[in-house]
C-alpha cells in the first residue's frame, strides 16, 4: 500500500511512529473539525440542555486540534514551490515537490492511474495553494502530515476542504502601546465566521487560520491592526500598532489608542464602551476639563457641560448642596428628590433624607441630597460630593436613556451620574504639585441709586401716597444722614480668596500601579466675615494584576475632612444708602443707631449668626476579578462610606436686640451616614459568529443608614458659653433616622455584530425595603440598538467621501422608582406626637403610645418608560462629531401622597396614583477639531439640551392636594398668575385683568389655576427653556487657552416690578423706569408710581416676571507649560504655570443682581474666581 | 478547568441562592424610634399603653403648639361649639375670630365652618385610634396579651368609639361609621344614616358594659377610665335620646343605685374636681409642661386678672338662674370690661387656668348629677302619672343648689319644661348638652332665632353643622347637609 514509504523513509523510527499516529489521527481530527464547528454555533445561541456536554466535547476537540495542529508547527510548513512545467504526470510533480519542500508523497499509484498529466506555473508558491493547485481537478484527496503529504482517492469535495486542512495556529498577547494587556480584545479573521475574545490577561489563540488569511486584532477604544500568517510567519499590514514577534505561537501585539473621539472611552454601567460603539446616550466630561475650573465642588464643574443636566444651586455658597436634574422632573410628589444617582468607582453616594425640612428654603418643587440631616446651618446643607477633589476626578460619565440606566433599576430612574478617580499609571515614580490661589469676587453688581436720588424717589413716593413722613415710616428722610452714601453690596461683598495645593505620588511596575494624593482646599468667604471652606483629603489607589494576569484588584480610598463656617444676610443689599453703620463706634451691632421710635429695622443680625459645620467623610471602594476561564471573569465590586456631619448655628445674645432681652440659643446637629455595597458579577465574553458577544450577570446589595440629631439650646447665661448644650437652661433635643436596603440581580447581554450592529439587553429585578410585604421586587429592562450604517458597504458606497462616520441608535425601557422615604409600609406606634420628639403626655401615669403614620401595604414600584432616538454623525475624517438626540420618557403609576378622606384616620397616604408625567426633549453636541498640527491645535464644542416637562394626566387632580398646584397639560413647574395690564392713568397703580368679572382683583391660590374664583391665569415656567454651553480650546506649543460659556433660556424674576421704588428700600432704578414712571393723573406711564405702601400683586402676575437668560462665561483657562530643555536643568518633567477664572462675567439683558440665583433677600452670591496656579511634575 | 467549573458552579448556584433569598436580604430593622401593631399588642403593659395613648389624645391633643381646646372635640371643642351654637356663651361682637363667631350667629358655611371641620377631625381621629386599639387586639396571637385584659381594653375603645360616634351623629346628622382603620375599605363609602350609628354606639356601649369593671381599678381608683358605669349611663343618654325612655330609665336608675361608688357632691364647687363622688368618668389632661389646667377652664375664663373672658354667658342664661342658686354663685363668675364697667360672667365650674404639680380638677365628662335628670326625663314621657318620681329626682338637684322644692302637682308638661330649664341651669357651658337638648326636643327653632345676638337668622338647616368640604372633595359619594351648598 505504501510504496513510497520505503524509498523515502525518513530518517527515524519516532518520526515514522508520529506519521503513523497521525494518519491514524488526523480523520478523526477532521471529522471532529466537521462536527465541531456548526455545533460551537449552536452553542452560543444557548442550547440549554446540552449545554455542559457540548462544552466538553467542543473543549476536547479543541484540545485535540490544537495538540494535533501544533505537530504540523512543529514539521514547519516554510516551504515554497517553484515549478513551470507542461504535461507533466502528478508522479513527477510529487518528485518536484519532495525535491524543493522535504515533504514526502504517501500514495497508492493504483489511485493515480489513469490521471491525465498536468501543467503548473508557480513562482514562489506556498505549499497548500500550490497543492490545492494541483489537486483541484483530480479524484483525490490528501492531508498533510509532519513531513508528509498523504494522498488518497476520494472526490475532493470542496474548494474550501484543503482550505480547513492547511491550517496555522497562532497565540499572543494584545497589550496597549505601553504593555499593559487590553481585557478582552477581539481577534478574528476577516471574511469568516472565525474569531476569539482575549481574555483578561490579553492572551488569545486561535487556531485554523487559513494561509494567507488577514486577521484583524481590535479593541475598544483602540486603532485595529491588521496581521497576515504567510507560511507559518506573521506580519502586520496595518500600520498603527505594533506587531512584536513573528512566531505564531508568541505573538505580542500592541495596539494604538485611537485618538478618533469616537473611540474615547466611556465609562457605562459595569464596564466601559467607546462614543462609536455606545448603544445608550452618556455624556463624558473629562478630567482635564474639570481640572481648569477652580471650583470646590464638582457639580459646579458640570455646569453647561452636559446637554440635559440642569444645576440649581440653593446658595452660591460652595459648601451649599446643588441640585443636579438630568432630563427633567418625573414625581410628581415634591418632597421626591430627583436627583440623578450618583456612583464614584462602583460605589452609590446615598444619603437618605430624614430630616423633613433641611434648609431654610425649601427648594421646590424637590430636594436636595444633602449631608446635613440633624441641625441647621447657613449653607442650606453641605454638599454630599463636597469630599471630593475635582482635580482628583478623571472623568464624569451622565447616563441618560434608558439603556444606559436601567441596569440600575430603581435608582437609576433620575440618570446617573458615573464618576471615576485618577488611577495609578504604570511607570516610574512621579511627583505632582499643583498649588493655586484664587480671589474671589462678586460677578456682578447692580447700580442703585445714590442718597439724593434715593430719597427724592422717597419723598415722590410719600408725596404720591399723601403721606406725611414721620421718624417712624421715613428714619431715612427724617433722622438718618442726608449726606451718607453707602453701597451695601460694597459694605457686605468684600474679596474671598482660596488657596487649593495638591500633592501626588504615582507609579508602578508592569502589574502594580498606586498613586496617593493629598490636598488641601480653603476659601474663605465673600463677605468680610470669617466665613470659610477647608477641606483636606487623601486619596489613595492601589491596583494589582496578578502575574498570570488572571487575577486583578483594586483599592481607592478617599478621606476627607472639611471644616465650613458660614454667615447669611436677609434683605441686605438693597438698604437704604443713607442707613446707619453695621456696628457701633465700640464694635457692638448697631440696634440703637437704627432703633427709630418703638421699632427696631436692624438687619444685620445674621452678621453675628455664624453656623459651624465639620464633617468627615470616607469613601473606600475594592474592585476584586478572576478570570475562571478564558472570557469567563468573576468579579466583585464592594464600597463603604462613612459620612459624619457635627454643625451648629449660633444666636447669641449680641446677635439680638438688647431692649427685648434677648435670650441666647443655638441649635446643633450631627449627621451619620453609613453604606455599603456590594455587587457580584460574572463576565462571559466570546467572539461568536462575526461579532463578539458579552454577558454579564451580576447581584447588587446596598444597605444604608442615616441618622440626624438636632439639639435645640436656649437660655445660655453667656454668649461665651454657647458652644456647649450643657450650658443651656432648656434644651430639646430629637432625632431621625432612616434605613434603606436594596437588592437587585441583573443580566446584560451585549452583541456586536462586526462593529456595524449593535444590540444591548438590560434585565434587573430590583427589591426595595421601601415598600410593603408583596409588593418589594419591580422588574425593570431595556433594549438598545445601533446601527453604525457607515459601515454599511453600501452606504459606505452611497455617502459622501467627508461623512466619516454614521449611527443610528434607539433604545427603550423601564426603570422604577421607590422615592418615599422609609417605613412607610409599616404600623408604626410611637410615643411622640411628631418628628420633632415631641412626647404625649401619660395618662393615669401610663406612658401613652398612638399610630403615626396610616398603614398602607399596597403601594409600589412607580414606573418610568424612556425612548430615545439618536444619531451620531461624524465628518472630515472624524474632526467634527455631531449627535442628536430626542427622549421620551414618561412616568406612570407615581408614588405620593394620595389624599384620603380624613375619617379614615390620616388626610393622605402614601400610595401610587394614576398621574403621567412626560419629559421629552431634544438634545444636541457637536466637537470639532478644527485645526490639529503639530504646533496649533483648535477645538471647538456646543452642546443644547432642551426639556418639556408635561403633567399628561391624573385623574381627578381637582380633589388630590395638588389641585391648586398642577394643571393637566401643563408643567410640574408652571405656576400661575394675574395678568397685568399696564399703570392705570388716574391711580398710577399697577393693574390687572379682572378675569372672572367679579369686581375685584383675587390672587388666591387655593384655588385650581384658571377657577373662576380666582383670576390667576397666565401660566409661567421658570424651568430653563433650553441651556447648555459652548467652549473653545486653542493650543500653541506651550501655550494652552480654554474658554467655556454656559447658556440659559428662561424667564426670571422681573426686578423692576419686585422692588417698589419708594418702599424702605434702595433698588436698581434705570433710566427707562425713571423716565416711564407715573407722576401724575393722566399720565400713559410704563412703570407705577413711587408709593411707599404699594402692596399691589405684581408679583402674582405675569408683569412680575421677565427674561432672565444669560450667557455666562464660566471659565477661561490660560496656561503655558515651560521649555523641555529647562525642566531637564531644573531635573523637572514638567512645570506649567495656569490662569484660570470662573463665573467671569454675565451677558444678559437681565437687570437683577444675578440671573443665575435670582434673590433678592440677599443670599450669598456664585462668586467670581480669578486663580493662578503652578503645576509641577517629578 | 475543573477548579474553575466548581467555582463558576459555586458562583451561579450562590447568585440563584442570592436571589432566592432576595427577601431577606431587603429586610431591615423595624425603626427603633416606633414600633409595630404587632409588638404593641403582644403584652398586657403596651395594650395598655396604647389604650392610653387614645385617653391621653382625647385630652392633651396632638399639637405641640395649639392648644388641644381650640382643636380637639373631646377637650373643650364640643363644649364651645355647643355653647356658643345654643344659647349658653355669646362672642363679644366681632372682636373674636370669625370661626366661633359664625357659630355663635348663625352665620356658618361650608367655608368658615373651621370648628365643625375640627370637631370632625378630632372625633374621627379618635375612632381611629380607637378602631387600632381594637383590630390591634384581634390581631394579635400573643399569649402574654391576657383574655381578660384583651376585653378589658377593647371594651374600652368601644366605649370611646361609641362616644366619638355620638358627638358626631349630633353635630352632624349622618355620618361615614367608619369601624376599622383599613382605608381602603372607607374612603370611598357614603354617610351612614344616624339610626344604624346609633345602633352601633348601643352595641358598642353594651358590650362595654358586659365586659368592664364594676369600680375604678383600672384607673387606680382615679376616674380617669372608663369602667361598668361610664358605659350603662351612656347608654342612659344615648336611649333618651333615640325616646327608649324605659332603657333609660333601667340604665341611669342602675348608676345611680351604685351608692358605693356615686353620690352627688354637697356643693356645686366640687362638683368638678378630681375624683369626685359625682363624677362617672374624668379625663385626666396633661401636658409636656404640666402647667394646664382642664381646658374649658383655659376656654371660658379670662387669662389674667385684667382681661375679659372670650365667651361670656348670655343674658338669657344667666336669667335662667334663681338668685338664691348655688350654681349662680359658684359655678359662674365675671369679670369687669375697663371702659364700660360692665360686669361680663363666664362659666366658672372649672377654677383653674393653669396650675403646675398635681392638678386638682379634670374634665368631667360624665357624672351622676345627668343621671337624675335622665330619669326625670324618661320617667314623664313613660308615663303621665310619673310626675312625682320626675320631680323627685329634679328636686334633688334643685336641694343641693339652694333653691325650692318643685311641687308634685305640676303637669307632665310642665315637668317636662322643668326638666329642661334644670338641664339648662345644671349642664351649661358642659359638652354641648345645651344645643343637644334644644335640638332632640325640637324647641332649637323656637329659642334660638329670637335671640338678638343671632340675627339674622338665616336658617334652621344651621342646626346641623356643614359636611367639611374637603372631605367631600375627597370622597364624593359624602352628601352635604342640607341648604349649605346653596350658600
Amino acid at each position: 500500500m505504501l510504496k513510497n514509504a520505503s524509498a523515502h523513509r525518513s530518517p527515524g523510527e519516532g518520526v515514522a511512529s508520529a506519521r503513523r499516529s497521525f494518519s491514524e489521527g488526523a480523520p478523526s481530527a477532521c471529522q471532529r473539525l466537521s462536527v465541531g464547528w456548526p455545533y460551537r454555533g449552536k452553542l452560543a445561541l444557548g442550547s440549554t440542555s446540552r449545554k455542559p456536554k457540548l462544552l466538553l466535547v467542543m473543549k476536547l476537540t479543541i484540545l485535540f486540534l490544537t495538540v494535533g495542529f501544533l505537530n504540523i508547527h512543529a514539521a514547519g510548513l516554510s516551504q515554497q514551490v517553484t515549478l513551470s512545467v507542461k504535461d507533466l504526470p502528478l508522479e513527477k510533480i510529487f518528485t518536484e515537490v519532495e525535491k524543493q519542500t522535504g515533504y514526502y508523497f504517501l500514495y497508492s499509484p493504483k489511485n493515480l492511474e489513469g490521471i491525465p498529466p498536468i501543467s503548473v506555473q508557480a513562482k514562489e508558491m506556498p505549499l497548500i495553494p500550490f497543492l490545492h493547485m494541483i489537486f483541484k481537478d483530480q479524484p483525490l484527496q490528501y492531508s498533510i502530515g509532519s513531513k508528509t503529504i498523504n494522498v488518497y482517492a476520494g472526490k475532493i469535495r470542496q474548494p474550501e476542504e484543503p482550505i480547513r486542512q492547511l491550517l496555522t495556529n497562532i497565540a499572543g498577547t494584545v497589550t496597549d502601546m505601553d504593555g499593559a494587556p487590553i481585557p478582552a480584545a477581539t481577534v478574528a479573521v476577516t471574511k469568516s465566521d472565525k474569531g476569539v475574545s482575549a481574555g483578561n490577561d490579553g492572551r488569545f489563540s486561535l487556531s485554523g487560520i487559513p494561509d494567507s488569511a488577514i486577521i484583524e486584532i481590535s479593541a475598544v477604544g483602540y486603532i485595529p491592526l491588521k496581521i497576515q500568517v504567510i507560511n507559518n510567519t506573521v506580519k502586520a499590514v496595518s500600520s498603527a500598532g505594533r506587531l512584536i514577534g513573528r512566531n505564531t505561537d508568541n505573538l505580542i501585539i500592541r495596539l494604538a489608542r485611537s485618538n478618533s473621539p469616537l473611540d474615547e472611552t466611556v465609562i457605562v454601567a459595569y464596564g466601559s464602551t467607546t462614543n462609536r460603539l455606545k448603544t445608550g446616550n452618556v455624556s463624558t466630561v473629562k478630567g482635564a476639563e474639570i481640572e481648569k475650573q477652580p471650583v470646590m465642588t464638582v457639580q459646579q464643574a458640570l455646569q453647561g457641560r452636559v446637554p440635559g443636566l440642569n444645576m440649581t444651586l440653593a446658595n452660591g455658597h460652595s459648601a451649599s448642596p446643588v441640585k443636579l436634574e438630568i432630563r427633567g422632573r418625573n414625581s410628581l410628589n415634591p418632597k421626591v428628590l430627583s436627583e440623578p444617582l450618583i456612583i464614584i468607582d462602583g460605589v452609590p453616594i446615598t444619603v437618605l433624607n430624614v430630616f423633613d425640612l433641611p434648609t431654610f428654603e425649601n427648594p421646590e418643587p424637590g430636594r436636595t441630597a444633602n449631608l446635613i440631616q440633624g441641625g441647621l446651618t447657613n449653607t442650606d446643607g453641605e454638599n454630599i460630593l463636597s469630599f471630593l477633589n475635582p482635580k482628583d476626578i478623571e472623568s464624569i460619565d451622565v447616563l441618560k436613556d434608558a439603556d444606559a440606566t436601567a441596569i440600575y433599576g430603581s435608582r437609576g430612574s433620575n440618570g446617573v451620574i458615573l464618576i471615576t478617580t485618577k488611577k495609578g499609571k504604570a511607570g516610574p515614580t512621579r511627583f505632582n504639585l499643583n498649588i493655586n490661589r484664587a480671589v474671589l469676587t462678586i460677578p456682578r453688581r447692580v447700580d442703585v441709586l445714590n442718597t439724593p436720588a434715593y430719597l427724592d424717589v422717597r419723598r415722590e413716593a410719600f408725596a404720591n401716597d399723601g403721606i406725611i413722613p414721620t421718624e417712624q415710616t421715613a428714619p431715612d428722610l427724617l433722622l438718618w444722614d442726608q449726606e451718607r452714601n453707602v453701597d451695601w453690596q460694597k459694605v457686605l461683598y468684600g474679596t474671598g480668596s482660596q488657596t487649593q495645593v495638591d500633592a501626588g505620588i504615582s507609579g508602578g511596575l508592569m502589574n502594580t500601579t498606586y498613586s496617593v494624593s493629598a490636598s488641601y482646599r480653603s476659601m474663605q468667604d465673600l463677605m468680610n466675615n470669617n466665613g470659610k471652606n477647608n477641606a483636606s483629603s487623601l486619596k489613595l489607589n492601589l491596583n494589582h494584576r496578578s502575574a498570570n494576569q488572571k487575577f486583578t484588584f483594586g483599592i481607592t480610598s478617599i478621606m476627607t475632612l472639611s471644616d465650613v463656617t458660614a454667615y447669611r444676610l436677609y434683605n441686605s443689599i438693597f438698604l437704604p444708602p443713607n442707613a446707619p453703620d453695621i456696628y457701633t463706634p465700640d464694635g457692638q451691632l448697631n440696634y440703637i443707631g437704627w432703633k427709630t421710635g418703638s421699632m427696631n429695622r436692624y438687619p444685620f443680625a445674621g452678621i453675628a449668626q455664624g453656623s459651624e459645620s465639620k464633617t468627615y467623610q470616607v469613601n473606600n471602594s475594592l474592585n476584586i476579578s478572576y478570570e475562571l476561564l478564558k472570557g469567563l471573569t468573576l468579579s466583585a465590586t464592594g464600597g463603604m462610606g462613612f459620612a459624619n456631619n457635627s454643625n451648629a448655628r449660633y444666636l447669641p445674645m449680641r446677635s439680638k436686640n438688647p431692649e427685648t432681652n434677648p435670650v441666647a440659643e443655638a441649635y446643633y446637629g450631627t449627621t451619620s451616614n453609613t453604606n455599603w455595597i456590594v455587587e457580584p458579577q460574572l463576565r462571559y465574553n466570546r467572539y461568536i459568529a462575526q461579532g463578539s458577544l458579552s454577558i454579564l450577570l451580576g447581584g447588587s446589595l446596598q444597605h444604608t443608614i442615616t441618622k440626624g440629631t438636632t439639639m435645640q439650646g436656649a437660655g445660655f447665661p453667656d454668649d461665651n458659653l454657647i458652644q456647649s448644650i450643657n450650658n443651656a437652661a432648656a434644651t430639646f433635643i430629637y432625632e431621625r433616622l432612616g434605613e434603606y436596603k436594596y437588592v437587585a440581580a441583573f443580566g446584560q447581554l451585549n452583541y456586536n455584530w462586526r462593529n456595524k450592529y449593535i444590540a444591548n439587553f438590560n434585565l434587573r429585578r430590583d427589591g426595595s425595603s421601601r415598600f410593603g410585604p408583596g409588593k418589594q421586587f419591580g422588574n425593570f429592562g431595556s433594549v438598545g440598538l445601533a446601527w453604525i450604517a457607515s459601515e454599511e458597504p453600501i452606504i459606505k458606497k452611497t455617502l459622501p467621501q467627508w461623512i466619516s462616520f454614521l449611527k443610528f441608535r434607539g433604545s427603550y425601557g423601564t426603570t422604577g422608582g421607590d422615592g418615599v422615604g422609609d417605613y412607610q409600609y409599616l404600623s408604626r406606634w410611637s410615643i411622640n406626637i411628631n418628628d420633632n420628639g415631641v412626647k404625649l403626655p401619660t395618662y393615669g401615669n401610663i406612658q401613652g403610645i398612638l399610630i403615626r403614620q396610616p398603614v398602607n401595604q399596597v403601594y409600589q414600584w412607580e414606573t418610568t418608560k424612556q425612548m430615545e432616538l439618536g444619531m451620531d454623525l461624524s465628518f472630515l475624517h472624524d474632526k467634527i462629531n455631531v449627535t442628536a438626540a430626542y427622549y421620551r420618557k414618561r412616568s406612570g403609576n407615581q408614588l405620593t401622597q394620595v389624599p384620603t378622606p380624613i375619617y379614615t384616620g390620616f388626610d393622605n397616604i402614601v400610595g401610587n396614583l394614576e398621574a403621567l408625567v412626560q419629559n421629552s426633549g431634544v438634545e444636541f453636541t457637536a466637537n470639532a477639531r478644527l485645526v490639529q498640527t503639530k504646533d496649533f491645535y483648535f477645538a471647538a464644542n456646543f452642546n443644547l439640551g432642551i426639556n418639556r416637562n408635561k403633567l399628561i394626566s391624573y385623574p381627578r387632580i381637582e380633589e388630590s392636594p395638588y389641585a391648586s398646584t398642577y394643571k393637566v397639560g401643563q408643567s410640574l413647574s408652571t405656576r400661575y398668575y394675574l395678568h397685568y395690564t399696564g399703570v392705570d392713568p388716574l391711580t398710577g397703580r399697577y393693574t390687572f385683568e379682572d378675569r372672572n368679572k367679579d369686581g375685584s382683583i383675587s390672587a388666591n391660590t387655593s384655588y385650581p389655576p384658571g377657577d373662576p374664583r380666582s383670576d390667576l391665569y397666565v401660566p409661567i415656567d421658570m424651568n430653563p427653556e433650553y441651556f447648555g454651553g459652548f467652549g473653545f480650546q486653542a493650543s500653541y506649543r506651550q501655550f494652552d487657552l480654554t474658554l467655556f460659556f454656559s447658556y440659559v433660556k428662561q424667564i426670571g424674576l422681573d426686578p423692576y416690578t419686585r422692588l417698589r421704588p419708594g418702599s424702605f428700600s434702595n433698588l436698581i432704578l434705570p433710566d427707562d423706569f425713571v423716565a416711564n414712571r407715573w407722576r401724575k393723573p393722566g399720565d400713559q406711564a410704563l412703570y407705577a408710581r413711587y408709593s411707599t405702601n404699594d402692596n399691589s400683586p405684581i408679583a402674582n402676575s405675569d408683569g412680575g416676571f421677565t427674561d432672565a437668560s444669560y450667557i455666562k462665561l464660566n471659565n477661561i483657562n490660560l496656561s503655558y507649560e515651560l521649555p523641555e530643555k529647562w525642566m531637564k536643568a531644573l531635573t523637572m518633567t514638567s512645570c506649567k504655570i495656569r490662569m484660570s477664572m470662573q463665573n467671569l462675567f454675565y451677558i444678559t439683558s437681565y437687570k437683577g443682581p444675578s440671573p443665575e440665583l435670582q434673590s433678592f433677600t440677599g443670599i450669598t452670591p456664585m462668586p467670581r474666581i480669578i486663580s493662578g496656579g503652578l503645576l509641577f511634575n517629578f | 478547568m475543573t477548579v474553575n467549573y466548581k467555582l463558576s458552579t459555586i458562583f451561579i448556584s450562590g447568585l440563584l441562592l442570592l436571589l432566592g433569598s432576595c427577601k431577606k436580604l431587603i429586610e431591615i430593622d423595624a425603626p427603633v424610634d416606633t414600633i409595630t401593631t404587632g409588638e404593641v399588642f403582644e403584652n398586657n403593659k403596651q395594650a395598655e399603653w396604647a389604650i392610653a395613648g387614645v385617653y391621653s389624645r382625647m385630652i392633651n391633643g396632638n399639637s405641640a403648639t395649639e392648644g388641644p381646646e381650640w382643636s380637639i372635640f373631646s377637650a373643650g371643642l364640643a363644649t364651645m361649639a355647643g355653647s356658643l351654637s345654643a344659647d349658653d356663651v355669646t362672642v363679644p361682637g366681632m372682636n373674636s375670630t370669625p370661626s366661633q363667631y359664625v357659630l355663635s350667629n348663625n352665620a356658618l358655611n361650608p367655608t368658615n365652618a373651621s370648628i365643625p371641620e375640627k370637631i370632625w377631625q378630632s372625633a374621627y381621629k379618635t375612632i381611629y385610634d380607637a378602631n387600632g386599639v381594637i383590630e390591634g387586639i384581634e390581631a394579635s396571637e400573643s399569649t402574654s396579651l391576657t383574655d381578660s385584659a384583651r376585653k378589658q381594653i377593647t371594651a374600652e375603645a368601644r366605649a370611646i368609639r361609641a362616644f366619638s360616634y355620638f358627638y358626631l351623629v349630633n353635630f352632624f346628622g349622618d355620618v361615614p361609621l367608619v369601624l376599622t382603620i383599613d382605608h381602603s375599605k372607607t374612603k370611598n363609602m357614603t354617610r351612614t344614616p344616624k339610626e344604624k350609628v346609633y345602633e352601633q354606639i348601643v352595641k358598642d356601649l353594651q358590650y362595654a358594659q358586659d365586659h368592664l369593671a364594676n369600680d375604678f381599678r383600672i384607673g387606680n381608683n382615679e376616674r380617669i377610665r372608663i369602667n361598668k358605669w361610664f358605659a350603662e349611663g351612656f347608654l342612659a343618654r344615648v336611649y333618651l335620646y333615640l325616646g327608649r325612655y324605659q332603657d333609660a330609665v333601667n340604665s341611669a336608675t342602675e348608676v345611680i343605685n351604685q351608692t358605693n361608688l356615686f353620690k352627688l357632691e354637697s356643693e356645686p364647687n366640687n362638683v368638678f374636681l378630681k375624683n369626685n363622688t359625682e363624677a362617672i368618668w374624668q379625663l385626666q389632661q396633661n401636658s409636656i409642661k404640666n402647667d394646664r389646667g382642664v381646658p374649658e377652664g383655659r376656654m371660658f375664663m379670662p387669662i389674667s386678672a385684667n382681661n375679659t373672658p372670650l365667651y361670656p354667658l348670655s343674658e338669657e342664661l344667666l336669667n335662667a338662674f334663681e338668685p338664691t342658686d348655688k350654681r349662680l354663685d359658684q359655678w359662674t363668675a365675671y369679670a369687669i370690661e375697663a371702659g364700660t364697667g360692665n360686669h361680663m360672667y363666664y362659666a366658672y365650674k372649672y377654677k383653674v387656668v393653669r396650675e403646675t404639680g398635681v392638678p386638682s380638677e379634670y374634665c368631667t365628662v360624665l357624672r351622676l348629677a345627668e343621671m337624675y335628670l335622665i330619669r326625670a326625663e324618661a320617667q314623664i314621657h313613660l308615663s303621665p302619672s310619673n310626675v312625682a318620681v320626675a320631680v323627685g329626682d329634679l328636686n334633688l338637684l334643685r336641694q343641693r343648689a339652694n333653691v325650692d322644692d318643685l311641687p308634685a302637682t305640676l303637669t307632665p308638661e310642665e315637668v317636662k319644661e322643668a326638666v329642661a330649664a334644670e338641664r339648662q341651669r345644671e349642664l351649661f357651658a358642659e359638652w354641648a348638652h345645651r344645643w343637644f337638648d334644644l335640638k332632640r326636643t325640637g324647641k332649637a327653632s323656637e329659642v334660638l332665632p329670637v335671640l338678638l345676638y343671632k340675627q339674622p337668622w338665616l336658617g334652621d338647616y344651621q342646626l346641623l353643622y356643614p359636611i367639611p368640604v374637603k372631605e367631600i372633595e375627597k370622597n364624593n359619594a359624602l352628601t352635604q347637609n342640607p341648604e349649605y351648598n346653596s350658600r
